[in-house]
């Protein structure tokens, strides 16, 4: 297997204060890595460093097989997607997508021809003449896209590059860009703290927090099996319940004195964490299958496609998240039985202190 | 409910902001205008100064002259554009120096460019006559050093290193303006995108503080064009300028019409000059 980036050791303060406390990061050739995180947390110092507009306090870049920690930008195979796309306001779209061509002294025929190429690819034919002052949010990031594009360098970075656009243009550009990925066969290292956008572009995923990566891995292994109460947390897990494993191993009790059963035991655990999807809320009946709780109904909420419920189950103890199943959503107040399969308890080591 | 006054007054208060301005624009630069065009229409009383009688004296005169003015005219611009030239290459590189010094040093720098204004330009003019001079302390350094001495004095160096001098602030201010505004990734962007730091600056910082270096340029080229005091102490024969033939009519000849004459002349030249950046500038804008 060729890696195309392979950063080691990425140490990084401001002022003392770190934003980067050792960092290692190892990105495949051809795929799209996407780093997430909460805001803060270092994503852009280290997308900077990569890119060598910030040197690293320690650590090396190694791109291609080649140290680069010690070069300038220009000289690295790599370009950047900006966050505010820093278009140049002085030329029209085709001279800003042809500039890294004239930087590295391509003629003009080729230069026009290429730049013509890689407007067509982000769908933007006819636009070169046009100063970029007038285009719209979404034409401006396409632009600065085909522009990163346009040289083919080795790895290609995005530091939230449609965190500017809304919703619905997002979404489009999320499925454009991920195609896009897919037929210039470049590697993509995307920065974004929208962890859908993650999961939805990228073969790997990896978690900053306080600048340390977190966990990294496949996208569904990130998702299903996060490594610490911080990770499920940002990934959006709905119940992250403190407690500690039953002697058995196979069952958790909650502090709230829930007992939940879990397909994966493990020794010392201190949360568990149940995705609100995964717990399906029921009209109490009887003949229930053993194992499932029972609760009151303390909140509904409609989200569109789900229903989130909260209830209160045993007594004042724990209060779950959980959908309710197809049909009517119960009412505040009605008792309910909750199901949970044992596979959807995953359970968390304690935090660090 | 009645809306918000503020808003019924907007377009009232926007004429009330925009009278003030024009109304010192008038003032300070219209009405001297009109005052000298209008005495240029003049004549010369023996005893000197002006009788208004729409007479054309002044101007016939320049048109007799015009070798004598003409010569002097081109001598002016050749010496304003060496020293406009010097303060935007000296400019631009200390604008940049302190856009890019920590916030809080700025303001330390920028007032250490404009503190020596805070002198009367006649004073700092004869210090650096003192300075020239044929016994001063750069030729003392140079015998030093065993070279010299250098007659630097009345010569059109002199006449440009007092301009530079006097008229470097008028150049770093507005192209440190337009430093401070560009945006840095803009920067960051050319260098990713292979650009080394001098073609960074060439292509992509340059053309984006244009602006700047043109309002830094004509703010040292007009004064110079006009200037007296510096090529008067500076200077010898061989650099007299626009501005000094100027000022020895009122002071020496005490000719008003043919003073004032020379000036709006001199005005109208300025202008003239400046027309092809201004219209360049709406231009490119368009
Ligand atoms: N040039 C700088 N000087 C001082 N502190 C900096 C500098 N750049 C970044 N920092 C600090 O380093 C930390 C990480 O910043 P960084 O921009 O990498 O965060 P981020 O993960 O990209 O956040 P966001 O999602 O908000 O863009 C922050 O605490 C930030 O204040
Ligand atoms: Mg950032």
């Amino acid at each position: 297997m060729s890696f195309d980036l392979e950063a080691t050791g990425i140490r990084k303060a401001f002022a003392g204060v770190p934003a980067l406390g050792g960092v290692d990061l190892v990105v495949e050739k051809g795929s799209f890595y996407a780093l997430v995180g909460p805001s803060g947390c270092g994503k852009s110092t280290l997308l900077r460093i990569v890119g060598g507009h910030e040197s690293p306090d320690a650590g090396r870049v190694v791109i291609g097989g080649r140290d680069v920690t010690a070069d300038p930008p220009e000289q690295r195979p790599v370009h950047t997607v900006f966050q505010h796309y820093a278009l140049f306001p002085h030329l029209c779209v085709e001279d800003n997508v042809a500039f890294p061509l004239r930087m590295r002294g391509t003629g003009r025929r080729e230069r026009r021809a290429r730049a013509a190429e890689a407007l067509a690819m982000v769908r933007l034919d006819g636009y070169g003449r046009r100063p970029v002052a007038t285009l719209s949010g979404g034409e401006k990031q396409r632009v600065a896209l085909a522009r990163a594009l346009v040289p083919r360098p080795a790895i290609v970075l995005l530091d939230e590059p449609l965190g500017a656009l809304d919703l619905q243009l997002r979404r489009a550009m999320q499925d454009e860009l991920r195609d896009l990925q897919h037929r210039v066969g470049l590697t993509f290292l995307h920065v974004t703290h929208d962890q859908e956008e993650a999961f939805r572009l990228a073969d790997r995923v990896a978690v900053l927090h306080r600048g340390l990566v977190a966990q990294q891995g496949a996208p569904r292994d990130v998702y299903r099996r996060p490594a610490s109460r911080f990770v499920a947390a940002f990934l959006g897990v709905g119940n992250l319940l403190p407690g500690r494993p039953e002697p058995d191993g196979r069952r958790f009790r909650t502090e709230g004195g829930l007992v939940l059963e879990t397909a994966e035991p493990r020794p010392g655990a201190a949360f568990a964490a149940v995705r609100e999807e995964r717990v399906l809320v029921q009209p109490e009946r009887a003949g229930a299958p053993a194992g499932d709780l029972s609760g009151l109904v303390e909140d509904v909420v409609f989200l569109g496609a789900t229903t989130r419920v909260s209830v209160r189950v045993g007594g004042a103890g724990a209060l779950v998240q959980g959908v309710a199943a197809d049909g009517a959503p119960p009412a505040k107040g009605a008792r309910v039985t909750l199901h949970v399969d044992p596979e959807d308890v995953w359970l968390l080591p304690p935090e660090p202190a | 409910m009645s809306p918000p006054p503020t808003e019924r007054a907007g377009p009232v208060s926007k004429a009330a902001t925009l009278a003030l301005p024009v109304a010192w624009a008038a003032l300070l630069l219209l009405l001297p205008l009109v005052v000298m065009v209008v005495t240029s229409t003049g004549s010369r009383p023996p005893s000197g100064g002006v009788q208004h009688d729409g007479s054309l004296q002044a101007w016939s005169w320049i048109a007799s002259r015009g070798e004598l003015v003409s010569r002097t005219a081109w001598r002016s611009a050749r010496i304003a554009g060496v020293a406009t030239l010097l303060c935007v290459l000296l400019a631009t590189p200390t604008a940049w120096w302190i856009a890019r010094a920590p916030l809080r040093r700025r303001a330390l720098l920028l007032l250490l460019v404009v503190v020596p204004s805070w002198t009367s330009f006649l004073l700092r003019t004869y210090a650096w006559k003192i300075l020239l001079r044929t016994e001063g302390p750069v030729n003392e350094l140079l015998g030093l050093l065993g070279a010299g001495p250098v007659s630097f004095l009345n010569t059109e160096g002199a006449v440009v290193v007092g301009l530079v001098y006097g008229y470097l602030p008028f150049a770093v201010l507005p192209i440190y303006v337009a430093v401070e505004r560009l945006d840095r990734d803009l920067l960051h962007a050319a260098r990713d995108l292979g650009a080394g730091p001098v073609r960074t600056f060439v292509s992509v910082a340059f053309p984006l503080t244009l602006a700047g270096t043109v309002a830094g340029a004509m703010l040292v080229f007009v004064p110079s064009l006009a200037a007296f005091v510096t090529p008067a102490l500076l200077g010898g024969d061989d650099t007299y300028m626009v501005g000094q033939l100027t000022q020895d009519q009122f002071m020496k000849a005490r000719d008003w019409p043919l003073g004032s004459a020379l000036g709006a002349a001199l005005a109208a030249a300025a202008l003239l000059a400046l027309l092809p950046v201004a219209l360049a500038k709406r231009v490119a804008r368009a």
